[in-house]
């Protein structure tokens, strides 16, 4: 049938039905999107292609802090737990967690050696599984003291670290070790000594 | 006797067991809290210290580290 008439006015102020307009994709200017997610913005996905995708580039996730002034005295040159220690849960698998550790340590000098020191580690378990993120090479390599034997010597140190091989979403465990050079005679190694007070800080940063 | 001075209770410890390799965690200040020394027995997987509460050293018992510090 031959069209007769054009209902001009209908046709301005009507409506297009959704399924009668096509979607105009980013190789024309458009977005090649149907719908978005609340709160979130345009991520490129591939060359012409977009999606809604949350605002997370570099931002921080959460911080976990503790705290403890319950000293731990070793006398021993294997690794030992520190009450030093905080746990965090990842909110995705490729995120960062930067771990900040602060202490105050002693090293005792016992009474036939001239010097001491003590060597620092950092411990994460995740499920029950540990691995060592950063360790020193040497038993006397985080603090080192060279005097009369006898002596005893106090630092407040700093360490800081950053997992980028965690790949989980489950609860990390993060802990101060340390370590004793000398194991005799009453030479010791201490963390948070005399119930000073030790720090550690967990912040998570989304990929 | 009250023991609160670590370093005199770790010299006591090796003039009694030169080699013992232990922690201790928090202050010790009675019996009780002597027996929650942990004493070092050997190194897991990945070199951390495992230990016992149970003391594997017969020289030490805690009326012979008492002596031993009153004597320092």
């Amino acid at each position: 049938m031959a069209l007769s008439k054009i209902d001009v006015v209908n046709m301005l102020t009507g409506e297009v039905p959704n399924a009668n307009v096509a979607t105009l994709g980013v190789a024309k200017g458009g977005t090649g999107l149907t719908s978005g997610t609340t709160n979130q913005f345009l991520k490129f996905t591939g060359s012409t292609t977009l999606a809604s995708a949350a605002d997370n580039t570099g931002k921080l996730g959460q911080i976990i802090t503790a705290a403890t002034t319950t000293a731990t005295t070793v006398s021993s040159n294997t690794y030992a737990d520190t009450n030093i220690t905080a746990s965090i849960t990842p909110s995705a698998t490729n995120s960062k967690i930067l771990i900040f550790i602060t202490d105050n340590c002693q090293v005792v000098h016992n009474s036939s050696n001239n010097d001491n020191g003590m060597a620092f580690r950092i411990k994460r378990t995740i499920g029950g599984s540990d691995t060592t993120l950063d360790t020193d090479d040497q038993p006397y390599q985080g603090f080192y003291q060279s005097a009369s034997a006898g002596e005893n010597f106090r630092q407040h140190i700093s360490l800081h670290s950053v997992d980028s091989s965690h790949n989980t979403t489950n609860a990390i465990t993060y802990t101060h070790q340390i370590a004793s050079y000398r194991t005799s005679g009453g030479a010791l190694g201490a963390s948070a000594h005399d119930n000073n007070r030790g720090n550690i800080t967990l912040i998570e940063v989304l990929a | 006797m009250i023991v609160t001075e670590i370093d005199k209770l770790c010299k006591a410890i090796h003039i009694l067991k030169p080699n013992a390799q232990f922690t201790i965690r928090g202050n010790v200040v009675n019996e009780e809290t002597f027996n929650n020394i942990e004493w070092i027995t050997g190194a897991d997987a990945i070199g951390s210290a495992v230990f016992t509460k149970t003391c594997p050293h017969s020289e030490i018992t805690y009326a012979k580290i008492l002596e031993e510090m009153d004597k320092l």
